[in-house]
């Protein structure tokens, strides 16, 4: 054994602890060892006497006095140890750094918007005018142009006398549907798009397949195909990306599509007229073209083309005042709508002695649609200038099928004059330039937008 | 561990019910152990009553918190260095200053007492030239021959540390106090 080792137990340890025979060896054999040995049980010694020098008495006689004033501490439970309020810090501290960092982590990890948030626009203040003491709804710019648009295939679809020409024209008004539709896609209001979409799959549900039914059977498959073509063909509105609430209603217009393709080859369904339904001007023009191509009876489709008719007046008197519209050509094809869609039913179901009941149903109709006749003759004497054209030529166009219808459906009269106006009509009177007047002069509602959708 | 455990035991369970009695005789068994432990800590007699004082009377009020009575003097011990420690904050008597006067010696005569100041002195100064940590090992297992396992309980410190802080203190010890050991 070395004499570092020996040292180790040397420094370590107390000479009567059980050294190792080793180190007993080797100090008896080593000099320097016992040397340090003896140092080490001096030093212990003389210092242990240097400490245990007696105390003075005084001193432990005063702490067993302090003792006897002193009471103890009550009971044997410890005291309550103070709230931990450094480790509540560091807790708290911990988890709100632990949740900022988390917060920044998912902010910088979350995706960019692809696109900019844009602003729906919901709702539109909608400018009315008055006529005649009744609201009328003034349509939008792109409603303006679709019952531009509407009028002008009904005043084609009430002369067209072959199954293709009829089926063309509503073929034609369901594509007017689909770019209305895009508009409002595209531009809005989008508010407008459920009601638009329902009026287009009624348009294809009703009139489509009536036209279809009503073909011969030699002309029927091919008319079907070509059909189809189209129908296929109106789906496409576009790849553009929408918001999610629009996106459903460009969904709605392809699967109203789809579905018509599919009805094509079954019975149609046409939904029974009520009559004095409340009817917005698209709706009028659609349950016309409907009327006009599904219903069989002529008496019936004079009773509901003219209810379409009248619906239709006080809107037309606007659509027919306003700048930048085909006055003329308007004026001209809404007369036609009532001269083939109203008088020339008539004429058909009174060409041949008719019952009493169906000439005194004809008769009612001529009243109603000569009350709509009547409101425009009173707006043309005090129409402008370049407003009285298209009222002029809509009530050309009126005046060789009232004759007729007149002229057979005249028996039992109710007071009705020569131009089918009814004299004793309470408010009769030519208001509505007058109430434009001074609509034009209040100030326009700032408009709302609608922050819900 | 306790060597006195039969009847001191019962002196710890006497005096946690308040005998002071019982304490007067704990205080008998353990004041110059801990005075002389504060002693060899703080070089100042004086100061080394006062703290001891201090101790005891911290040891009386806190007893009946004692769970367990075998272990009385590693807890009192465990008082007397935190006072000690809380008496060198409030003051700086425990700085490093030879202990000239304090620690009284033998004096057998005139030229014994004369070399009893010199020695003492050199040992004094040794003992306070120990760093604060091993001077309390030493003390603890030199005063008080207490096992290791003793010293890193009053120490808190692990029991190889408590080794090996005595190994430290004896070693600077020898190195310190050569000359005077062979002059």
């Amino acid at each position: 054994m070395k004499c570092r080792e020996v040292t180790y137990w040397l420094y370590s340890f107390r000479p009567r602890a059980c050294w190792p025979a080793d180190v007993v060896a080797h100090l008896q054999s080593c000099p320097d060892c016992r040397q340090v040995q003896a140092d080490l049980k001096r030093i212990d010694e003389e210092i242990q006497q240097l400490t245990s020098a007696p105390g003075s008495a005084s001193a432990k006689a005063h702490l067993l006095e302090r003792v006897a004033k002193t009471p103890q501490a009550p009971g044997p439970a410890k005291p309550r140890a103070p709230f931990p309020w450094r480790r509540f810090t560091a807790y708290v501290v911990s988890a709100a750094a632990l949740l900022l960092f988390g917060w920044l982590l998912g902010r910088r990890d979350a995706p960019e918007p692809t696109e900019d948030p844009k602003t729906i626009e919901v709702v539109r203040e909608k400018l009315v005018d008055v006529l005649r003491d009744r609201f009328v709804m003034v349509p939008s710019s792109a409603e303006r142009d679709l019952v531009a648009k509407l009028v002008q295939r009904n005043a084609r679809l009430v002369q067209s006398a072959t199954v293709k020409d009829r089926l063309d024209t509503l073929l034609d008004m369901a594509d007017d549907f689909r770019t209305h539709v895009t508009t409002l896609l595209e531009r809005g209001p989008r508010d407008q798009l459920p009601h638009a979409i329902e009026l287009y799959r009624q348009l294809l549900n009703e009139a489509v397949p009536m036209q279809l039914q009503q073909a011969m059977p030699d002309e029927r498959v091919e008319l079907e195909a070509a059909t189809r073509t189209r129908l296929t063909k109106l789906t496409d509105l576009g790849s553009a990306p929408l918001p999610a609430i629009v996106e459903e209603q460009r969904g709605a217009f392809q699967a109203a599509t789809q579905k018509a393709v599919a009805l094509l080859d079954r019975p149609p369904v046409v939904r029974p007229w009520e009559r004095g339904e409340s009817m917005s001007p698209m709706v009028a023009l659609v349950q016309f073209a409907i009327a006009h191509s599904s219903e069989a009876d002529a008496l019936a489709k004079a009773e509901r083309c003219a209810a379409c008719v009248q619906r239709l007046t006080p809107v037309m008197m606007l659509v027919l005042s306003e700048e930048g519209t085909p006055r003329v050509e308007l004026g001209q094809q809404f007369g036609e709508m009532i001269r083939f869609g109203v008088y020339q039913p008539i004429e058909l179901a009174t060409a041949k002695e008719p019952p009493q009941p169906v000439r005194d149903q004809a008769e009612r109709i001529l009243r109603d649609t000569a009350q709509s006749v009547a409101e425009m003759e009173k707006h043309l004497k005090d129409a402008p200038a370049d407003v009285r054209p298209g009222l002029e030529r809509a009530l050309e166009a009126t005046r060789k099928g009232w004759e007729k219808g007149k002229g057979k459906a005249k028996g039992k009269g109710k007071g009705l004059n020569e131009k089918g106006a009814r004299l004793d009509h309470p408010n009769r009177g030519p208001r509505m330039f007058s109430v434009r007047a001074e609509l034009s002069a209040t100030p326009p509602i700032a408009p709302r937008p609608n922050r819900l959708l | 561990m306790n060597v006195h455990a039969p009847e001191e035991t019962s002196w710890v369970e006497h005096a946690a019910q308040g005998d002071r009695d019982a304490f007067a005789r704990l205080v008998d068994r353990y004041w110059d152990k801990v005075r002389r432990f504060l002693l060899g800590m703080s070089g100042k007699n004086h100061l080394a009553e006062e703290v001891a004082q201090e101790a005891f009377l911290k040891a009386w009020t806190a007893l009946p918190t004692l769970r367990e009575p075998a272990t009385f003097r590693v807890w009192l011990f465990q008082i007397a260095r935190r006072c000690w420690v809380d008496a060198r904050r409030r003051s700086w008597a425990h700085l490093r200053v030879p202990m000239e006067g304090e620690l009284e010696g033998k004096h057998d005569g005139p030229l014994m007492s004369i070399l009893d100041d010199e020695s003492q002195a050199q040992l004094q100064a040794a003992l306070a030239l120990l760093p604060t940590k091993f001077r309390a090992a030493y003390l603890l297992w030199t005063q008080e021959e207490m096992p290791y396992a003793e010293i890193a309980s009053i120490l808190g410190i692990s029991e190889e540390t408590a080794r090996w802080r005595v190994c430290k203190a004896r070693q600077d010890l020898v190195h310190t106090l050569t000359a005077y050991l062979h002059q």
